[in-house]
């Protein structure tokens, strides 16, 4: 068994170094090196083998995450860019943007009045998740141009857009939990 | 034969060795065992052909326990001693457990783990699990005829890690080599998947005795993904039985509602009503000697309402957490007793607009689905490309100042999984700290299930926040956890002491283990003692009857004395010592004193049977 840890997850999944990326190749190759390196493929071997095999397979499901997904992506290729973040300090300044994030989030506690609250929460959710699109859009064209500021201003806009669609999950179960 | 044989690295010079291997469905009402034998995966029944192992045990003193049907009829003469439904507290508190109804009782002790109290002593759930998977174990190498190399164990797939640590720790104290814990509807999707070769998203709706699980899965070329799965680990047909009871309790005049024996009483007939209430519309349950009622369907319906709305909710909550919507799902697979309900089919046809998968019998499509990969994984089916992704069940966090949860490994996410977490020391010179690990959804420390305190000693004396001690928790293919501390500036790996909150400690599973050993040498010993009386109390009466017929007449008043002083002493023996080589001396004692006294008995019975014939009538 033998594995190179020090590839980043493009290189494992043999893919591009790109935000834009070929989603059935990620996922026949998930499967090909699952198929290859999953511990059930172990079981009769050594401990020391069964380790590696998890230590593998944990570093392949990592990366399949972190590809997927679009904000991560974006990160990780930033990072790989050794543009620095902080979870301190960064933050936007672009106050509109700020602003619709509040009406957004003042709109999930509005909820509760609406008759049917539920489908109200899926309807926002669908609201986020297109602007998220218009803002990947525009980290792919930041990131092509190799312009750092703009491409990690963008990534850190995701990021509230991913907070916000966990709060809506949230609150869907808190009231689905209510429902019980 | 040669003296050198070469082969290649990796293949063996044997000849291909099919290697026995098993699943078990660990239930709470049923468990069961199968194995794929000539090709084919099947469970295995006992001498009477059943295959439905009934997870009820029951404990006498000096006595090897009961288990299966045979151990039924305890529940109804001597309850406190039968144990059912043992999976409900499998790695669990005693807080857990207590809102329950559960007719037998809980010893007070000391640790975490909650022990029932039987005639065998105060037992864990680890240790009565393990005695049903004893009893299985035993079945299968019976049946197989042979020894097993090892076994895959089915849990719901939504059992937190110390109750899957739990049924581990059954298996390993069961003498079973586990290869893996296996999620229960994945197991059932291997059963359904394999046979028809399905590709696209299924939703396995798994509803057991006790537990309630929802998978949302991917199959392709071979691959079983789990995309998500949710439910409840305390809801099941257990509770369809609860709401009946307590509807019927309050049919009762209040004098008999805390009548200890009629509560029973009523709850056994729950059960049938509602297995009856699946062929007939109505059916009668006798209360008390003069008070019969009728449970129609109708009310039934009503009454396990609220129950099934709950597992459409947790459905809802596997459809997003997989990110599919209700029409994405190609096929429904429904597994467990309680989907034999037709309601529970009603409500899931209508909610995934499907038509459900019920071909395979809903109680053995798990044990079916885990001999299928049991196979596998023993090497039986070289260059077999089925494979499983599974999640982990439940989001693994750990306790941040005010009492608060932060998350580090999110539910749903495949496992394995690794994820690292930095922390600082808050002290100059701190050498220790202890991180606090929970599983659960909630925000707050006190609404998730705490899994284990880990000490981490040993750190460098650095300056206050100079440490960089890098906490790793990493969840195996099993789902289960383990946590490794290094501090980062100086490489110094930290010691960690793991405290689990409910589930047992390696040492306490060793102690168990070695008491286990010591309890089957007991066991054999108590056995050869009672074979032994036994055979003293055969010999000593076929003395009596042969001396009272013919013992006057063929031994002198010495030889008489001698044989009868050994008989006394025998029977003396036999009552006083607890121990089979003293009887079984005995016993040789008074066979030789009583050999002379045999072979005249025989030559006489020969002269007897020759007396007045002919040589050739005896000739023939």
């Amino acid at each position: 068994m033998y594995f190179d840890f020090s590839q980043n997850y493009f290189e494992v999944f043999q893919l591009a170094t790109d935000y834009v990326i070929d989603r059935a190749a990620l996922s026949d190759n998930y499967q090909q090196l699952q198929s290859q390196y999953h511990p059930d493929r172990f079981v009769n071997n050594s401990e020391q083998d069964k380790r590696l095999a998890m230590q593998i397979t944990s570093y392949i499901n990592e990366g399949h995450k972190i590809l997927q997904d679009d904000q991560m992506r974006a990160r990780y290729l930033l990072e790989l860019a050794e543009v620095a973040f902080d979870a301190e300090k960064d933050t936007t300044q672009d106050m509109d943007f700020l602003l619709s994030q509040m009406a957004l989030r003042e709109a999930i506690d509005e909820v509760d009045k609406d008759p049917d609250p539920l489908t109200a929460l899926d309807d926002l959710m669908i609201k986020a998740a297109e602007q998220k699109k218009q803002l990947s859009a525009t980290f792919q064209c930041s990131y092509a141009n190799q312009e750092w500021a703009q491409a990690k201003e963008a990534v850190l806009k995701l990021q509230f857009f991913k907070r916000l669609q966990h709060q809506i999950s949230s609150k869907q179960e808190a009231l689905e939990d209510e429902l019980l | 034969m040669a003296l050198l044989q070469i082969s290649e690295p990796g293949m063996s010079t044997a000849p291909h060795q099919h290697k026995l291997a098993v699943g078990i469905d660990l239930g709470t009402t049923n468990s069961l065992v199968a194995s794929v034998r000539s090709g084919v995966a099947e469970t295995l029944a006992d001498e009477q052909a059943r295959t439905l192992l009934p997870s009820v045990v029951h404990y006498a003193p000096d006595q090897a326990p009961l288990v299966g049907a045979d151990a039924v009829p305890y529940q109804a003469t001597d309850p406190d001693n039968t144990i059912s439904s043992i999976k409900r507290v499998l790695g669990r508190a005693l807080t857990d457990i207590q809102a329950q109804d559960h007719w037998y009782q809980f010893a007070p002790n000391n640790d975490s783990v909650p022990r029932i109290k039987t005639a065998k002593g105060a037992l864990s759930a680890v240790e009565i699990s393990a005695d049903i998977l004893s009893a299985l174990k035993t079945r299968a190498e019976q049946t197989l005829g042979d020894q097993l190399t090892g076994a895959v164990i089915t849990v719901p797939a939504y059992f937190d890690d110390a109750q899957r640590q739990a049924t581990k720790d059954a298996a390993k104290l069961a003498g079973l080599n586990v290869f893996r814990l296996l999620n229960e509807p994945t197991a059932a999707a291997i059963a359904y998947g394999l046979d028809q070769a399905a590709e696209g998203v299924i939703a396995v709706f798994d509803l057991g005795g006790g537990t309630f699980d929802i998978s949302i899965l991917r199959l392709r070329k071979g691959v079983f993904e789990v995309l998500a799965t949710g439910g409840d680990s305390a809801l099941g047909g257990d509770d369809f039985d609860a709401a009946i009871s307590h509807w019927a309790v309050q049919q009762l005049p209040p004098a008999l509602q805390s009548d200890r024996a009629t509560l029973r009483q009523i709850s056994l007939q729950a059960r049938q009503a509602k297995e009856q209430l699946t062929q007939q519309p109505a059916v009668d349950l006798k209360l008390s000697q003069e008070l019969t009622v009728e449970l129609t369907l109708a009310t039934f319906e009503q009454l396990i309402e609220p129950l099934l709305k709950k597992t459409l909710i947790a459905c809802r909550r596997a459809l997003r957490d997989a990110d599919m919507r209700q029409q994405d799902i190609a096929e429904v697979v429904m597994v467990g007793g309680s989907t034999r309900v037709p309601r529970v089919r009603e409500v899931v046809a209508e909610f995934f607009q499907k038509p459900l998968h019920t071909e395979i019998d809903p109680d053995r499509v798990v044990a079916i689905g885990a001999a299928i990969q049991a196979d596998v994984l023993a090497g039986n089916k070289p260059g077999d490309e089925m494979l499983l992704l599974d999640v982990i069940p439940l989001s693994l966090g750990i306790e941040t100042m005010g009492g608060l949860v932060e998350k580090i490994i999110h539910r749903n996410t495949t496992i394995p999984v690794a994820r690292a977490q930095e922390f600082t020391t808050y002290k100059d010179g701190q050498t220790a700290m202890r991180v606090h690990v929970l599983q659960g959804e909630r925000e707050l420390v006190s609404d998730c299930r705490s899994l284990a305190t880990f000490d981490l000693t040993g750190l460098p004396p650095l300056v206050a926040g100079a440490a960089r001690i890098k906490v790793t928790f990493q969840i195996d293919a099993d789902g289960l956890l383990n946590v490794s501390a290094e501090e980062l500036n100086t490489g110094v790996s930290a010691k960690i002491e793991v405290q689990p909150s409910y589930g047992l400690s390696d040492s306490a599973i060793e102690a168990m283990l070695q008491a286990s050993m010591q309890h089957a040498e007991q066991d054999m010993l108590q056995r050869s003692l009672r074979e032994e009386q036994v055979e003293a109390d055969r010999v000593v009466e076929a003395l009596d009857s042969a001396l009272a017929k013919d013992g006057q007449q063929l031994l002198s008043a010495a030889e008489l004395s001698v044989i009868t002083q050994a008989r006394d002493a025998l029977i003396t023996i036999r009552q006083s010592t607890d121990q089979a080589q003293h009887i079984q001396d005995a016993i040789k004692q008074l066979e030789q004193v009583s050999e002379e006294y045999v072979a005249r008995r025989m030559n006489q019975s020969v002269r007897s049977m020759v007396q007045g014939r002919k040589l050739e009538e005896l000739q023939d």
